[in-house]
């Protein structure tokens, strides 16, 4: 693609800008202030790089296993398994530290203890990422081995390591760094070594109101990410290819930790959710203003949705006309409190306002990580075919819709479920936003901080519905869309 | 195609930028709505504003908007910004650190005496200081269940063997309560004291939440035995869950408390209308619509007779008092090198 | 483009006097979105009373007073801020000479929202300014002291 790339693109340094524009804020309105405790900080550091190393390995390591227990399962447990798996993604942070407290008693505090928080809050999701990928990548091989009786263990080591080394070093990547900027867990968990940079840039603000320290302090905490990234995570172009299911990418004993898995979280959600019925009279009290805020966040969702798929289409464009994709791709940590700020600061508060805050923050926030588990990689494998299209000079709109995104139809309705779940359920965003639009998250994230977690509990089990229905709603939009495209095509 | 969508794009968000940066923005607020920047647990249906709102409204001419603040250091912190320009008329839900830390950054105006009949906890808070105005307070202690085994009178009981890993607290450097009890055991042992006893503490402690409701969560999910908490928070689970099983504890030592506070800006634009607020909020009918629906004790005398509230043994406070920052952070800084070096 | 934008007057001189036209219509709009963004940020007169004034008038078509209750008045400040948008982007595009096809296009329906909106003395005012936009859009305007024309000149089509 080298003969095609451009020396500047203006789409390029747009798309930047626009992740960017937290910092850019920070940069207009706080001077860097390096008069940091640096013991301190390089302590801060130390913990949080090694609570997410052991997590990250931990993590990657069991969803192997338990990857090829989701293909031991046929539809429609397979698909139901993938969403359960991401129950705690969706739920609030307390509910995964109150359900592992609740299953490991007497619960091990300190570095150990965060370490099994983290990899309770992250396993289903590096499993489902994983899972996609096999899917992705793995293609006939597994039954090419099988064919040949290769041998289970040589196939692993032979075929299935060296292909999917990029994919596991992705995963690695991405655990270790909802790790490494985590709040609340290492508090909770961590006894002595509870801190880590999130919490020091929180006590800055908290304590001294210094905010030019915390902003220096997540600058060096993005920069440390983004150096990261860029250092280990390469591109690889090989070509997606159909998956075929073998016998050799099923594992028995993987479905029993998975389901052990899934009935001790799963188990300790119903559980608090058992308890909480006693809030169920209350909860019918308050269902009109639930009602009322579900449609705020339908309405402000349906926006949101649709700016990330123009971002992804501008981006997709821009990675077609460059030849690279975006350097935003690497931010992929963001402090959500300084975002949080930066936006309450700038947008005024009117319903308006809300509306961009919410949009804007989010994005920023969701968009570079999600892009990373779930799209870099099938775009990257379109290489070779976009720079046969640019040989044959067909235009890059063409080239975008009708090679690029047609192919990756189903990493991208992946990507949006996720974007869903992760914009119904984040509570912290919204509350640092000071949004005044009732939304569902910021209705959890008020009862949380008065006294009432049984309707807490009650309000995300119906969050998960109407995630739920929302990912019917899309799916049945995609199936139209479909159709219609095809009427046109012929 | 791209040019004629790139030139509209260009004009809108030029537009976007010119509205939102206007000068005359604040113009546009009528001059009867007051607007209050409170806490989303405030704001909530279920907390004292809407109820409050509805009976301002019908006293008085002014329009009351509420404004949810996501945290008050952010809010304060958006105010010294905004400078001129900052919208707000009323900040509520200040507590004594936010007073400390903000009285230097933004101006707030003089108070007159808005309340004759303040209850002796909290008139304290005004001998000092006449810019902020006490609406809701309550004493500090540890929470606990009635059939816990072990009988706690001071804080020493704490470090009995029974309640080691059992007790939820909050992170100082990252919560107000936390905060009250650094500062409490500091304010009630001699310094040599308080360090030693802080260390013990550590291992009684079961975990140092981010917050209030992370602590309350884990005692609530009988992760822990005892909690740091309001004295008025089991009145909440009796009269919302009809559950009396809960109790605030009493200590030999004085208990701390927290105050919540309203403080009107310099750069207010309905100084007038926000003033009538606050009168308001010092009425007996609006100390009883906060105690009620918030939680908390009353400031002025009488509010909560005839209540659950004045079942409440009010135990014995300590004075309230204005801490200067540096001992703050003097007293964090030996709070994280005691739990460093504790830890694993 | 600089060279581009006066050489346009030798080759596409026969286009010089509509090119005035549109220089002064593009005045005429901005000038309408100024005095419309002044009552905006007011937060009442200008589209907001056109708005209200609208619902008075009887030859109203009865799915547009649906629309304009239900849903414009309501949120007239969006709205509002649409149509703004939408005037100053005829306004710098026809000064300019830029993109003047497809926005005189929105021109068109902008129009055509006035002369639904507005009292029925205007009406002929209107349709004579919509006459004018589709000539501008006939003869692509902007082709002649415009930007317009330098890209004409090196992509052709019919956006310029």
């Amino acid at each position: 693609m080298k003969a095609f790339k451009q020396p500047f693109s203006f789409i390029s340094a747009a798309l930047l800008c626009y992740f960017l524009i937290p910092y850019l804020i920070f940069l207009k309105y706080f001077n860097l202030d390096f008069n940091l405790d640096y013991a301190e900080a390089w302590w801060a550091f130390k913990n949080s790089s090694l609570q997410a190393f052991v997590t990250a390995v931990i993590v990657t390591g069991l969803s192997i296993p338990l990857s090829f227990g989701v293909f031991t399962l046929k539809n429609p447990w397979f698909a139901l398994t993938q969403k359960l798996l991401l129950l705690p993604q969706i739920l609030p942070a307390l509910f995964s530290i109150l359900i592992v407290f609740s299953m490991v008693d007497p619960f091990p505090m300190g570095t150990t203890g965060i370490i099994i928080i983290f990899t309770v809050m992250h396993l289903g999701f590096a499993t489902v990422l994983l899972t996609a990928a096999t899917q992705e990548r793995m293609g006939s091989f597994g039954l090419i081995a099988e064919v040949y009786d290769v041998g289970r263990f040589k196939f692993y080591r032979r075929v299935y390591c060296p292909l999917m080394k990029s994919n596991l070093l992705t995963i690695f990547v991405l655990v270790f760094i909802f790790c490494f900027a985590s709040f609340s867990v290492p508090l909770v968990a961590g006894g002595g070594r509870g801190t880590n940079l999130e919490v020091l840039i929180y006590e800055k603000i908290f304590i001294n109101q210094n905010w030019s320290l915390a902003w220096t302090l997540n600058l060096l905490q993005s920069f440390f990410i983004f150096i990261l990234s860029y250092l280990i995570l390469k591109k690889s172009a090989l070509p997606k290819v159909d998956f075929e299911d073998s016998k050799y990418m099923q594992f028995r004993l993987g479905r029993v930790g998975l389901f052990i898995y899934l009935a001790l979280y799963g188990g300790g959600y119903l559980m608090g959710l058992v308890k909480a019925r006693g809030a169920l009279a209350q909860f019918q009290a308050l269902l009109p203003e639930i009602i009322l805020a579900t449609q705020h966040t339908l309405k402000i969702m349906v926006f949101y949705i649709l700016i990330n798929i123009l971002l992804l289409i501008t981006w997709v464009y821009d990675y077609v006309k460059s030849g690279r994709q975006n350097s935003s791709r690497h931010l992929l940590a963001t402090s959500t409190i300084l975002v949080g700020f930066s936006f309450y600061l700038l947008i005024p508060e009117t319903s308006l306002g809300d509306y961009f805050k919410i949009i804007l923050s989010m994005t920023i926030l969701f968009f570079p990580p999600l892009f990373r588990s779930f799209l870099e990689k099938p775009l990257d494998q379109l290489d070779s075919q976009i720079l046969t299209c640019k040989i044959f000079n067909i235009s890059t709109s063409k080239i975008v819709f009708t090679v690029v995104l047609r192919q990756i139809k189903k990493p991208i309705f992946l990507w949006l479920s996720f974007l869903t779940i992760w914009f119904l359920s984040d509570f912290a965003i919204l509350k640092s936003l000071g949004v005044r639009t009732a939304t569902v998250g910021l209705m959890a994230e008020s009862f949380l901080s008065s006294y009432r977690l049984s309707l807490a509990y009650l309000l995300s089990f119906y969050i998960l519905i109407v995630w739920v229905f929302t990912l019917l709603a899309i799916y049945l939009l995609k199936g139209v869309f479909g159709v219609i495209n095809k009427k046109f095509a012929s | 195609m791209k040019h004629f969508i790139f030139f509209l794009a260009l004009i809108f968000s030029g537009l976007s930028f010119f509205y939102f940066n206007k000068e005359d923005k604040v113009n546009v607020v009528e001059d009867r709505t007051i607007r209050i920047y409170a806490s989303a647990s405030f704001v909530a249906k279920w907390g004292p504003g809407p109820a409050l709102k509805e009976l301002f409204e019908k006293q008085n001419i002014f329009k009351v908007e509420f404004i949810e603040s996501p945290d008050v250091a952010m809010t304060l912190q958006k105010l010294n910004f905004e400078k001129q320009n900052a919208s707000a008329d009323l900040i509520l839900g200040l507590d004594q650190f936010d007073i400390a830390r903000s009285a230097a950054k933004i101006e707030w105006r003089t108070l007159p005496a808005l309340s004759d009949d303040m209850i002796s906890e909290v008139a304290g808070a005004l001998k000092s200081q006449n810019q902020f105005m006490p609406y809701d307070w309550a004493p500090m202690t540890f929470v606990g269940r009635q059939d816990l085994k072990v009988q706690i009178d001071q804080l020493d009981d704490l470090l009995k063997p029974e309640l080691k890993g059992r007790i939820a607290l909050q992170d100082p450097r990252t919560s107000s309560p936390g905060l009250q009890l650094l500062i409490w055991i500091f304010e009630t042992k001699p310094t040599e004291q308080a360090i030693v006893y802080l260390k013990a503490l550590m291992k009684q402690a079961h975990s140092f939440s981010a917050g209030w409701s992370g602590a309350y969560g884990l005692f609530k999910n009988k992760q822990a035995d005892l909690v740091f908490s309001y004295v008025t928070s089991p009145i909440y689970h009796v009269v919302e869950e009809h559950d009396s099983s809960f109790v605030s504890i009493e200590m030999k030592e004085a208990l701390p408390i927290q105050i919540e506070f309203a403080g009107i800006p310099k750069t207010c634009k309905n100084c007038e209308g926000a003033e009538q607020f606050l009168r308001f909020m010092a009425s007996q009918e609006a100390q009883k619509i906060i105690m009620n629906k918030n939680y908390m004790l009353p400031v002025i005398e009488r509010a909560k007779e005839a209540t659950e509230f004045d079942a409440i043994k009010v135990y014995r406070t300590l004075p309230i008092k204005f801490y200067d920052q540096e001992k703050i952070e003097k007293w964090i800084n030996q709070w994280t090198e005691i739990r460093k070096n504790e830890g694993l | 483009m600089f060279q581009a934008y006066f050489e346009s007057i030798k080759y596409v001189g026969h286009l010089l006097p509509i090119s005035f036209l549109r220089i002064f219509l593009g005045y005429f709009y901005i000038d309408l979105a100024l005095k419309d963004w002044k009552f905006y940020n007011i937060g009442s007169g200008g589209l907001a009373d056109i708005f209200v004034e609208a619902l008075n008038k009887p030859a109203l078509p009865a799915w547009y007073r649906l629309l304009l209750s239900e849903q414009i008045i309501p949120q007239w400040h969006i709205f509002a801020f649409i149509i703004i948008g939408l005037q100053f982007a005829v306004g710098i595009s026809y000064i300019v000479g830029y993109v003047v096809r497809p926005i005189s296009m929105i021109a068109v329906v902008l129009c055509l929202n006035y002369l639904v909106l507005s009292s029925v003395d205007k009406e002929i005012f209107f349709k004579l300014l919509i006459s004018c936009h589709i000539l501008l859009a006939w003869v692509g305007a902007g082709r002649c002291l415009g930007i317009d024309y330098y890209f004409f000149k090196r992509r052709r089509g019919m956006w310029w």
